[in-house]
């Protein structure tokens, strides 16, 4: 794929291949005069996240519940 | 008499400072609620220093933020800092709703503190929704693009999160006011009942009975440990927003879904792919029910974990729930629930 154009009626879509370096900046802004809308990237940010802060609370509620059956004598020995 | 007695004479400090809380109040997991404390302090100040810059119209939103971010002196570091905090103070009173939740501190005579704290668990979600929405990057038009429609559904309950609700206001202007004065106002009020009935009932008991004389200590050492634990967040706070920027994507494109919400939603996002949109309201309304009547569902008086077999376990099984949802959301590609 090549940074450029593709028109179908009056739809002008940009393309291009960030793999290859090729980049929006490279599109002919005369061939597409009224560009505002392009396609975007999945985004995908947050993944990683989920599973850090939802380990966090995992470990929290085990290391509580822990505590607290210590606590209240459930490791006591006699 | 120096200033500092004369100050406390007149302003009745005493009334808050000089009294006793049991020893285990300085325990790590009974120092939650004011280590939430400390990053809502770093959100407020942040956050005032942020609204300076920021013009909360859809056409000017995103532009602001840029200038914020690339051309404001220090404007990345306060944002990256609002952003972290955020982050914590949620995971914070997830933990502090845990802790309360194991150790049973929402029996009787604590039903309204638990429901207090409750409503407080809730007003963080939509100041983390209201703060997502601001962005208005591609990530947050999707996510005000959802609650529009689960608006529309609700009818008269979602009414005023529709935008025809005001007719030259933009919805996102009214997310800001939320934001910046609703929400606050009513978090000064709830905070401001929860720490009154702690003063009133005290700290709640350790699980294996009311703490002895001997074990008390007073509570500006308890308040001395809080703040301990404040400065180390604070401290985690500035050098992560030194190296891990907060995120903004792409300015926001209508009526296109390529995004994932953030984590502390994504799990409604699980919701959404595996059953439709329709089903969030159902699903967020009954946790909401779940979590009312927990103080009147477990009705036993000890707060021993093995005599509270039935709501520990829900407990376990609730965030397991959660933790699957999620994961399976985070997995999975982006997928379009809007205009079904």
């Amino acid at each position: 794929m090549t940074a450029g154009e593709s028109k179908e009626g009056f739809l002008k879509v940009g393309v291009w291949d960030g793999s290859e370096g090729q980049s929006f900046d490279q599109l002919d802004p005369e061939a597409l005069p009224h560009l505002n809308m392009y396609l975007l990237p999945y985004f995908d940010y947050y993944p990683k996240d989920s599973f850090v802060w939802l380990s966090i609370l995992g470990v929290g509620l085990l290391v509580f519940t822990y505590k607290e059956l210590r606590v209240s004598g459930w490791r006591k020995r006699k | 008499m120096n200033l500092l007695s004369r100050l406390k004479e007149r302003l009745g400090w005493s009334v808050i400072l000089d009294h006793k809380v049991p020893k285990h109040s300085n325990d790590f997991g009974y120092c939650l609620g004011g280590l939430t404390l400390s990053a809502i302090a770093v959100l407020v100040v942040t956050g005032v220093i942020l609204e300076q810059f920021y013009h909360p119209a859809p056409e000017e939103a995103y532009a602001t933020i840029d200038f914020v971010i690339t051309q404001v002196s220090g404007g990345a570091f306060v944002r990256n800092l609002h952003f972290w905090a955020a982050q914590f103070a949620t995971v914070i009173v997830g933990l502090h709703m845990i802790r309360v939740l194991v150790a049973g501190a929402y029996k009787k005579p604590r039903e309204l503190q638990w429901l207090v704290g409750a409503a407080l668990l809730f007003l963080t979600g939509a100041f983390m929704f209201t703060g997502t929405v601001l962005k208005w990057d591609q990530e947050a038009v999707e996510g005000l693009g959802h609650n529009v429609e689960l608006a529309e559904g609700l009818g008269a309950l979602g009414y005023w999160f529709v935008p025809n609700f005001a007719r030259d206001v933009p919805l996102l202007t009214r997310l800001f006011v939320a934001h910046v004065s609703m929400l606050p106002v009513l978090g000064l009020i709830l905070l401001g009942a929860h720490f009154f009935l702690i003063r009133v009932l005290g700290i709640s008991s350790p699980i294996n009975g009311v703490p002895r004389k001997s074990e008390m200590v007073s509570f500006k050492e308890h308040m001395k440990r809080v703040l301990g634990y404040g400065a180390v967040l604070v401290g985690v706070l500035l050098v992560l927003s030194a190296i891990a920027p907060a995120p903004l994507g792409p300015q926001g494109v209508e009526a296109v879904e390529v995004s994932k919400p953030p984590w502390f939603v994504m799990w409604v996002y699980g919701i959404e792919n595996l059953w439709g949109l329709e089903v969030v309201p159902f699903a967020t309304a009954a946790i909401a029910i779940i979590l009312i009547i927990v103080p009147f569902l477990d009705r036993v008086k000890t707060t021993d974990p093995r005599r509270r077999k039935l709501i520990l376990g829900l407990v376990l099984v609730g965030y397991l729930v959660i933790f699957v949802l999620t994961a399976y959301a985070a997995l999975r590609p982006p997928q379009t629930h809007l205009m079904q």
